[in-house]
């Protein structure tokens, strides 16, 4: 049933509703017009005469926009109307309907048309997990509009609706009396406002805007990334997707107006993460700079200052996810914001030199300084849970807290071979190289930008001797690859995972270790032919549609390749590149989350793993970072250096308009890198392939 | 007043300069609403320095709060984003100045048991 609702949106607000533009939610039922995480309408439905209407079409006009083209009754064989309704809806401060009726008819028609309103407020951690409200409900008519009302001790959010034309309101909604001439046309435009906190008081949020600002916006963001070029249709096609729906995934956090972040999934997860903003930060740093810049200022804003369990806050610490709806604001859920995440701090100093590296804004560098040096004070005062110098997790909220704090979070993806579980705390191997990273990385920006060549060797040391003793510890010998976490007795947890991937993208591998990972990345215990499953095949929990134990994920796959070329793997970076951007194909260049690990040659299209929120942005972002890396960018001083490998199938990529320190240069791709047995690049465009029903269209990132 | 908003404001009046503040310029202005009326505490911060007073000037973001509140959370009792997402605190004008300033408040003192055994370990090391 998810798959046939409608979501548009701008921001954090949201609407989802059926395909007639209704929205009849019962507590658990994910449609509603949301806003700052609360539900504010739960039900919206029209009626003409006493009686439902049909859907003929939707055209989904842009992510913040649609059109629902409706007619009476509920006709199923064939319909004989001769009235036709269109309602068009943009998100707004709430939303904006022009609702229209059309007689075709040679007679005058009189309507009774009823618009039924109403309002549970849920929080969305509410509607996730149909939980009961504890406020109470109010409702007002004043000044001709309706007011839905919730309040909580001091917590309060209202719903105010009103209409254009007259209307009778009552409680249940608006009502209006209509007469239309023959071939004539009724009109009114009903405006929806989510009332929340603004200046000490109850009103619009001040951070939306109109639906042509949002398109000006949008040709805009288009026009300033990079133009792509190439024989192979396909890319052209995917590479339009993920720049449109990062540009619906922009989040504004209400501290930095104007300036955007990417949030982590569309409807769900748009709000602040510290790991998903940060790696989609990072896919997107060549094409779209300034989401980087706002990720960093946004989350050393927010970064952790004091020692508080219920939040897993330490000083130091980057967020992990913030949320502003009621359970948030009772403490009945830890997100004010909540630090469970071990990755975000390490990964925090990445994007910062990362950000410098393509940009050359030591301005911001310098302004986060303080920022980066108590992220890296964290790393090694706060996060070394174990006392034996590496990174590890163990939550202080034994209730509401995440148990796993890696980007595989999931209660089955830490496991040894046998597929037992390990205790806490865990190190995985990857963070290790995160740690590692960002000491390396900070030691450059001591030195150039902070002028402080003591704390640079300092870091230096700390690095070398660090990768020393990972290289020891983590190294599972009668395998030949990096286990993917010690457990707390020091004992290697021995699955072979996707994560070694990121500890080539780390820098931490020493170079014959890193060839024996290669070797396994592209074996066929962890290659399906698509991508990289995130876990082997044949491990004890592998299952290929497990969340985390075989399912092959885009974003882990776009780490990947780059760990690849690190190493100098070209070829082998290509080959990943072509698998999951030839599966892109089959979801018209819209990358899911993940999709099933079963081998190529069996399925031979990529079963995608059902989620909730589509786009995500780290999916979104990975054939940006895939570009990247087929065309080997580099920055090295204030030069972009090019070192293209693009898989066989794909005879040319350019891409123009490089944004960063050089200005604005563009990159060529001719290179061919032969694959062996691998197989082609789909190339048709147009009807999909056998076997897959896709209801999206091209024209809507939010459908 | 009580003892431990008077405490927080002298302390940070004493130290004049707060590295956390660094990046911020503005004044704000605490309204804090007991008994007796509202009291005012102003606070302009210019790139991390500090000066507090009680003497009227112009505000760049205004804070208004129960006494009783304010004093759970400069004492760690209470946490300021989520009383301000309760309506406890109001917040009006510049929204980066109070995110920043809140990072000042003390965090629960039960907390971080667990925490010092793994720093002690560490140390041991």
């Amino acid at each position: 049933m998810t798959g046939d609702l409608v979501k548009i949106l701008d921001g954090n607000t949201f609407v989802v509703s059926d395909p007639r533009g209704d929205i009849d939610a019962s507590l658990s039922d994910p449609t509603g017009l949301f806003s700052w995480d609360t539900r504010f309408l739960s039900r919206w439905v029209l009626t003409i005469d006493g009686k439902r209407l049909s859907s003929l079409s939707v055209d989904d006009l842009q992510y913040y926009e649609t059109r629902f083209f409706l007619v009476p009754g509920s006709g199923t064989v064939y319909i004989d109307a001769k009235l036709s309704v269109i309602r068009q809806r943009a998100v707004s401060d709430g939303f904006h309907e022009q609702l229209t009726i059309l007689n075709h008819d040679d007679r005058p028609v009189d309507l009774e048309v009823h618009i039924e309103a109403g309002s549970d407020f849920a929080d969305l951690f509410e509607v996730k997990d149909a939980l009961e409200k504890k406020g109470d409900y109010g409702h007002r008519v004043e000044d001709g509009r309706l007011v839905l009302a919730y309040r909580r001790e001091a917590f309060s959010r209202e719903t105010w609706i009103s209409a254009s034309t007259p209307a009778k309101v009552d409680r249940a909604g608006l009502t209006f009396r209509v007469h239309i001439e023959p071939h004539g046309e009724w009109t009114t435009d009903l405006h929806v406002v989510a009332a929340q906190y603004v200046d000490g008081g109850l009103g619009p949020d001040r951070g939306t805007s109109r639906a042509s600002d949002m398109k000006r916006g949008l040709d805009r963001w288009l026009a300033d990334a990079p133009r792509l070029e190439s024989d192979w249709d396909w890319l052209r096609v995917t590479y339009e997707r993920s720049l449109v729906d990062l540009a619906a995934l922009r989040f504004s956090p209400r501290s930095l107006p104007g300036a955007s972040l990417p949030a982590a999934g569309l409807p769900w997860f748009m709000t602040m993460f510290g790991r998903d903003s940060i790696f989609t930060s990072l896919q997107a740093l060549p094409f779209v700079p300034d989401l980087a810049a706002t990720t960093l200022r946004a989350l050393a804003e927010r970064q952790g200052t004091r020692i508080d369990d219920f939040r897993d806050e330490d000083p130091g610490r980057i967020l992990h996810e913030m949320r502003f709806g009621e359970m948030t604001a009772f403490e009945e859920r830890p997100h004010s914001p909540y630090y469970g995440s071990v990755d975000a701090t390490p990964l925090f100093v990445v994007l910062l030199d990362e950000y410098e590296r393509w940009t050359g804004d030591r301005s911001l560098v310098r302004e986060l300084e303080l920022e980066a040096r108590a992220a890296l004070h964290w790393i090694d005062e706060y996060a070394d849970l174990m006392g034996n110098g590496y990174i590890s997790y163990q939550r202080r909220n034994e209730e509401t807290g995440l148990e796993n704090q890696c980007w595989k979070d999931s209660w089955d993806s830490i496991c040894y071979r046998d597929g037992t579980l390990p205790g806490f705390p865990r190190a995985t191997c990857e963070l290790q190289g995160y740690a590692y990273d960002a000491k390396v990385r900070a030691a450059r920006l001591a030195r150039q930008v902070w002028k402080d060549p003591v704390f640079a060797d300092e870091l230096e040391k700390q690095a070398a001797d660090l990768k020393r003793r990972f290289n020891r510890d983590f190294w599972v010998r009668d395998g030949g690859y990096y286990a993917l976490a010690l457990d707390a007795d020091g004992r290697q947890v021995d699955a072979l995972t996707s994560n070694i991937g990121h500890v080539l993208w780390s820098g931490i591998a020493e170079r014959g270790k890193a060839r024996e990972c290669v070797r396994h990345l592209m074996g066929p215990r962890l290659f399906s032919g698509w991508g990289v499953r995130t876990l082997a095949e044949g491990e004890g929990r592998y299952n290929p549609i497990g969340y985390h134990v075989g399912t092959v994920w885009p974003f882990d796959n776009s780490f990947i390749a780059w760990g690849l070329r690190r190493y100098g793997y070209k070829v082998e970076a290509a080959r990943i590149a072509a698998g999951i951007l030839d599966a892109a194909r089959f979801f018209l260049g819209r990358l899911p989350e993940a999709f099933a690990g079963y081998a190529r040659t069996k399925t031979k299209y990529p079963v995608e793993y059902p989620t909730s929120c589509s786009p995500q942005a780290w999916s979104t972002g990975a054939p940006l970072l895939f570009l990247r890396t087929m065309l080997g960018l580099e920055p090295a001083g204030d030069h972009l250096i090019m070192d293209p490998a693009l898989p066989k199938g794909i005879g040319l990529i350019e891409l123009l308009d490089i944004p960063g320190r050089w200005g604005r240069v563009d990159a060529f791709g001719r290179e061919r890198v032969d694959m062996g047995k691998a197989p082609r690049l789909g190339r048709e465009l147009g009807p999909q392939p056998d076997g897959q029903r896709r209801r999206r269209r091209p024209a809507s990132p939010a459908s | 007043m009580s003892e431990a908003t008077k405490a927080f404001f002298e302390s940070l009046a004493a130290r004049e300069y707060e590295p956390l503040l660094h990046a911020c310029s503005g004044t704000l202005r605490f309204d804090l609403k007991g008994r007796g009326g509202v009291e005012h505490w102003f606070v302009r911060v210019t790139k991390g320095d500090v000066a507090v007073s009680h003497r009227r000037s112009k505000a760049d973001c205004v804070v208004r709060v129960d006494e009783g509140t304010f004093d759970r959370v400069v004492s760690g009792g209470m946490n300021a984003i989520a009383a301000a997402l309760r309506g406890e605190i109001a917040i009006e004008g510049e929204l980066p100045l109070i995110i920043a300033f809140q990072r000042l408040f003390p965090g629960p003192s039960a907390s971080g048991e667990r925490r010092s055994k793994a720093g002690d370990a560490r140390r041991r090391r």
